[in-house]
């Protein structure tokens, strides 16, 4: 039993970004496979929409999906309404940029870290929703 | 009689103000005009406002001003939103007002009503697609939002699912301003500064965080928003507008006032932390001529008022809280003069406006004449009200 688990290789090893300081301890990325990116046809993955809305002024905003630190999918918008990601799965994130001259509401339509809808003062739009 | 009318005054101030200060999180749509001057929102203003204007002279008024587009949207709240918000510029671009004009007794002294309408508004940022890109190009801003934007993909990649989600919501906290810089796990912080040593456009923004844990990125996106509006604000404004006052006992008018005004800020991106402003008022004023019989608008008399307004902020939240205007004054009469009267007068004039809350502002006005050496004194109080509180939330 022993033997085997010193035999067994070694799980892929994570790779740290790089930083000028050495002691840093930085969040860790896996490794990324051919299939890892691939949400077409997956059974988990589900369309998503992210609903603005803004109140009592304009605004402009843009939504990005990562997966596994990749860019998947990037959208924009500069009034109220919708964008959909059509294949999404659990532990993506949507990066919400943008700005708003009034109030505006992002709505993640599933579950998301943080919790949506998020209400934006006027100023700068920036979030970042993990999806559950 | 004059005690309980300021017992009345202090009382209905007190609870104007209430609101105010029991929100913690003002409504920031109705705080757009919070960081605007008294004198501005005296020449225009966006939702409503209740005056007392010469409360310790013979003629005082009551005065209500408002905007077609606070009372739509008051009914429907729909009107807040953009498109439609866009499309009401013109509403909110008119002003009306009605007043009761109150003698020593504070009986009713006469009706008052008038309606002006912004001719030119560029201090609108929140229709202005200027200056939304004006934000987006702002170098400080492009490298907060770079920021965002690189750690969203570094939080999608971070296994196992419980860090991942312990992570992302540390980083909402940081970036709504709940957390500083220094508050956050080490790991995050060097992911960080991290992140942003190895990206050449926000490279800068390292150095700030090394040298600065108390650094806060919700405040700092909020100040670069609010120096760009604040500049923006200092836009120009014209509006033009027409006041008409009636008899005590008679439903005809008694004073006619068409007018124009002009404001416009003169240090514009200036690092000074005060603000100048330039203001210009003229205005025809048409009255009933005693000496003829029966009750005309014969006897007219125009004026023309420039002036500058000396605008003292706080250091922190940029608020004015003390206003100095100087102007100087000239009128002429264009019509038949009375017995003994001088067809032109000049005036120097000064009007001292302290805010005593956020929107409750009491206006001293000195008027000098030079010629005759006589020296009056006006007590006005304004507050403006953020009324659509409510109707911003059903939406």
């Amino acid at each position: 039993m022993a033997k085997s688990a010193k035999n067994k290789k070694p799980a892929s090893r994570a790779r740290s970004i790089p930083t000028s300081n050495a002691k840093t301890k930085t969040m860790t990325i896996p490794e990324l496979s051919a299939n890892a990116l691939v949400a077409e046809g997956a059974p988990h993955s589900k369309p998503v929409d992210v609903t603005f809305t803004f109140i009592g002024g304009i605004g402009q905003a843009t939504a990005v999906l990562f997966r596994k630190g990749v860019l998947i999918n990037m959208q924009s918008i500069s009034n109220t309404g919708s964008v959909t990601f059509s294949e999404v799965q659990s532990s993506d994130v949507i990066s919400v940029n943008g700005v708003c001259t009034g109030k505006a509401q992002v709505t993640v339509s599933t579950t998301t870290t943080p919790a949506s809808p998020k209400t934006f003062n006027p100023g700068l739009m920036m979030a970042n929703f993990l999806i559950k | 009689m004059t005690a309980k009318f300021s017992g009345l005054v202090l009382l209905i101030l007190l609870c104007l103000s209430f609101p105010a200060t029991a929100q913690k999180k003002p409504n920031p749509i109705l705080t757009a005009d919070s960081l605007a001057t008294g004198n501005y929102k005296d020449v225009l203003n966006s939702f409503f406002q209740l005056a007392f204007d010469q409360l310790a002279s013979p003629d005082k008024e009551v005065r209500f001003t408002g905007t077609p587009f606070a009372v739509m949207a008051k009914l429907d709240s729909t009107f807040l939103l953009d498109k439609k918000y866009l499309e009401s510029k013109t509403l909110r671009r008119i002003n009306y007002q009605f007043a009761l004009r109150l003698d020593t007794a504070f009986k009713f002294n006469g009706f008052s009503s008038g309606i002006k309408y912004a001719l030119i508004n560029k201090r609108d940022e929140t229709v202005s697609q200027a200056f939304l890109d004006m934000v987006l190009a702002d170098t400080l801003a492009q490298q907060l939002l770079t920021l965002n934007t690189i750690i969203g993909g570094k939080i999608s990649a971070i296994s196992p699912a419980d860090v991942q989600d312990k992570i992302a919501a540390e980083y909402d906290a940081f970036v709504t301003g709940a957390k500083n810089f220094g508050g956050l796990s080490q790991q995050l912080q060097d992911t960080i500064l991290a992140v942003m040593r190895a990206n050449g456009n926000i490279s800068k923004l390292a150095g700030i965080l090394v040298n600065n844990k108390q650094f806060n990125m919700a405040k700092t996106a909020d100040s670069v928003y609010q120096d760009l509006k604040a500049n923006f604000n200092k836009n120009a404004l014209l509006t033009i507008g027409v006041t008409d006052t009636t008899y005590r006992d008679q439903f005809v008018f008694s004073n006619v006032v068409f007018q124009a005004e002009f404001l416009k800020g003169v240090n514009k991106y200036a690092k000074s932390r005060n603000d100048l402003e330039f203001n210009a008022r003229a205005a025809l004023q048409l009255v009933d001529d005693t000496l003829n019989a029966g009750r005309d608008l014969k006897r007219a008399l125009f004026s023309i008022e420039p002036a500058f307004n000396l605008v003292f902020k706080t250091r922190t939240t940029q608020k004015s809280y003390l206003e100095l205007k100087f102007s100087t004054a000239y009128y002429r009469n264009v019509s038949t003069l009375y017995v003994g009267e001088e067809r032109d007068r000049f005036f120097l004039n000064g009007t001292i406006r302290v805010r005593i809350m956020n929107d409750i502002w009491v206006p001293f006005e000195i008027k000098y004449d030079p010629k005759n050496g006589n020296l009056f004194g006006f007590l006005n109080v304004r507050a403006n009200f953020r009324a659509l509180a409510g109707a911003a939330k059903q939406l």
